[in-house]
């Protein structure tokens, strides 16, 4: 997977370059707009990340002409203002999604990949990590063959972190995805719901599943 | 381009700044003062004036007219004997002490057949003279001419008979003096110029004083208002001796000083918080980065530190977004996007979201009502969610927090989270939806930004409602959000 960086920040290009490198993209980088419109019509990428205040053109300015010329690369904006005008300017222009300033790195990646899966489209039905099996039709969970009697929103969770697995989901996105709440809810509500999932999933067993990274969220991986 | 247009504009600035000089109020009544009196004065003159001329010009008539009704009888009863006009006018100049008037008297030719001594010195032209006035009129018809040396005469003229003829015979011609009459009324007229002078400058004079005492009072307040800077709030102007239009703007401004005051007492303690808030997470990272940079560690040690700073980052992070997101929705500007809610469904899912909080905790969650509510969807669940929060982290295990939605009245909606917990007295009532307070009861000191309640409180100012809280120690709490009827 191939990924077009154009951030100004130079100590911003060199993280969002390490950490999409060390997580199997090739990346390159430009330092202002005008490189990145001539670097995007040149090459062919997978998705664009693209900061909104950039010398030269506005990331604003690149999004218009690449869309005006046709081209249907996933744009992602990284904007450091959160006005709602200013979040949905870039939406309007056509980009594909939007990531407020600071942001966890962790949402950055998994928003990467979903605008990348969008354009897969294909859907599950059954998930297996591991001995871990869930079913979406069946709503059934089986590990090591014994099932495991889950709520709705357990259900929903550890549908999210298969979904994911060895992606690391920060506790906004899910609680977001879970509980649809798009805030900052300023509680350990995620922590209590995955220790009750953990509860039922891994503790019986011998090897767990879920793992916390501490400081960004969780993950499920067979380790 | 821009430095271009910015000389361009610069010079028409000096005259710009003359247009906008302005009178001071003082100016603005003495010159208003002025103006008064000397219309009042120069209308009042000018109508004695005029009625001093009418008067003056009445007496002579009949005086002329009296002259010539006396030259024609005279003519009648003594036509050849012309001593008698000597002896008459000679007698009335002798007793003034000069020539009041000057007769002459002519036959129809023109030619002169009687005149007053001096008349030819007196230097009037004959033909000044007005046509001469029928047998039956009486109004003597004057007209005036001035001579040469500074002396004014009216002239009259009339026809007369001479004896007992039917037809006249003769021309009767009196110039008479009244150079007096116009020194009189040149003198008047000079009085009447230095009493207009006079009145005008005096009322200008009385137009500042007055007005220097009647803006006493506002120079006074231009004083402490003067005096008045951002760490002297507490001044305010006493208006009890002032006139009644000025106290409402006295009462008015320290209305204004209070609410300041207020104010900056508010914005200086938050911002006090503010650093305080952000000192203990910079604290941490800082000491934390430069104790484990002193000495070479093993990479488990580093991947801790650097785990341990990822927290304190997103500690920070919160706090920002919790204070960006306030900041934003006092902004005049901001608006709230409202739906038609199903409180019912949207309060379930809240409760889901703090279920498994609230069964750790040990703490039951209840919801009561369902009804319908027009308003912003995410603003309300934060609202909710930051109350279920705040209630679970104050409710000890065996309590109970319970959720009520009610109508109240026809149309506003009340949402109600009471809880079991430790409850509050007055003074943390008070302070409770400020920034950055926290709870001196709060069961858990650590969790939670100090942020929740400030926000839930901007939430209801969003939607032109209020956030209420009713609680003694002990006693629980009970937090009210009050949605208005209309939108």
């Amino acid at each position: 997977m191939h990924l077009l960086v154009v951030e100004d920040e130079a100590k911003t290009a060199a993280y969002l370059r390490r950490g999409l490198t060390e997580h199997g993209f090739s990346v390159s980088v430009a330092t202002t707009g005008t490189e990145g419109l001539h670097l995007a019509r040149e090459g062919s990428f997978d998705a664009v990340v693209l900061d909104v205040m950039l010398p030269g053109l506005s990331g604003w300015d690149v999004v218009e002409a690449l869309r005006n010329a046709g081209d249907r690369t996933p744009l992602l904006l990284l904007t450091a203002r959160d006005a709602v005008e200013h979040r949905v300017k870039g939406l309007e222009l056509g980009a594909d999604d939007y990531l407020v300033k600071p942001f966890a790195f962790s949402e950055l990646l998994a928003r990467l990949r979903a605008l990348l899966r969008r354009r897969g489209g294909e859907e599950t039905i059954e998930l297996v990590v591991g001995d871990l099996q869930l079913n979406l039709a069946t709503r059934r969970a089986f590990r090591a063959g014994q099932r495991i009697d889950l709520t709705a929103k357990e259900f929903a969770l550890l549908w999210l972190l298969m979904r994911h697995t060895g992606e690391v989901q920060s506790r906004t996105m899910i609680a977001e995805k879970v509980w649809d709440i798009n805030f900052d809810s300023d509680t350990n509500v995620v922590e209590v719901a995955v220790r009750r999932l953990r509860r039922k999933v891994d503790n019986p067993f011998d090897s767990p599943l879920i793992h916390t990274v501490r400081g960004m969220g969780y993950v499920l991986e067979a380790r | 381009m821009s430095s271009k247009r910015a000389d361009s504009s610069s010079p028409p600035q000096p005259r710009s700044r003359l247009v906008h000089r302005r009178f001071s109020i003082k100016a603005r009544l003495a010159l208003l003062f002025a103006g008064c009196t000397f219309g009042v004065l120069f209308v009042a003159i000018a109508l004695l004036y005029w009625a001093m001329t009418l008067s003056i010009a009445h007496d002579d008539r009949r005086l002329l007219a009296d002259k010539i009704h006396v030259l024609r009888t005279m003519l009648v009863q003594r036509p050849h004997d012309p001593s008698l006009l000597h002896e008459e006018v000679d007698w009335e100049t002798g007793v003034l002490g000069r020539a009041r008037y000057f007769v002459q008297i002519l036959d129809l030719d023109g030619r002169v057949r009687a005149e007053t001594q001096g008349f030819e010195r007196s230097g009037i032209d004959p033909k000044a003279f007005p046509k001469p006035i029928s047998l039956s009129t009486r109004d003597p018809r004057p007209t005036w001419a001035d001579t040469a040396d500074g002396h004014r005469y009216l002239l009259a003229s009339a026809l007369a008979q001479l004896g007992t003829t039917e037809a006249p015979q003769r021309v009767v011609r009196i110039a008479f003096d009244v150079s007096h009459e116009k020194r009189i009324l040149s003198d008047f007229r000079d009085i009447a110029a230095l009493v207009l002078m006079a009145g005008v400058v005096l009322a200008a004079v009385l137009g500042i004083e007055i007005a220097r005492r009647g803006l006493r009072p506002l120079g006074e307040m231009a004083q402490t208002v003067q005096a008045t800077t951002i760490n002297q709030l507490q001044r305010r102007v006493d208006a009890s001796e002032w006139p009644a239009e000025l106290t409402q703007l006295a009462h008015a401004f320290n209305r204004m000083l209070t609410s300041l005051d207020e104010a900056v007492g508010r914005l200086s303690r938050y911002s006090s918080d503010l650093a305080h808030e952000l000192r203990t997470p910079l604290n941490n990272l800082m000491g934390e980065t430069e104790v484990i940079l002193a000495t070479e560690r093993s990479g488990n040690t580093y991947r801790q530190t650097l785990e341990s700073n990822l927290e304190e980052y997103h500690r920070l992070w919160r706090i920002t977004e919790s204070l960006l997101f306030i900041a934003r929705a006092e902004n005049p500007a901001a608006h709230v996007e409202r739906t038609r809610l199903d409180l019912g469904r949207e309060l379930d899912e809240v409760i889901e979201f703090h279920a498994a909080s609230a069964a750790e905790a040990g703490v039951t969650l209840l919801r009561r009502g369902d009804i319908k509510l027009w308003a912003d969807r995410d603003l309300l669940r934060r609202a909710m969610s930051n109350l279920l929060s705040n209630a679970l982290a104050h409710t000890p295990r065996g309590g109970r927090v319970t959720v009520t939605a009610a109508r109240r009245g026809d149309e506003a909606v009340e949402l109600s989270v009471a809880d079991t917990g430790c409850g509050m007295d007055s003074a943390e009532r008070e302070r409770v939806f400020e920034r950055f307070y926290r709870g001196s009861m709060s069961r858990t000191t650590m969790t939670g930004s100090g942020l929740g309640l400030a926000i839930v409180r901007t939430i209801m100012d969003l939607h032109h409602g209020k956030v209420t809280v009713d609680s003694a120690p002990g006693k629980g709490a009970v937090f009210t959000l009050v949605f208005p009827a209309s939108v």
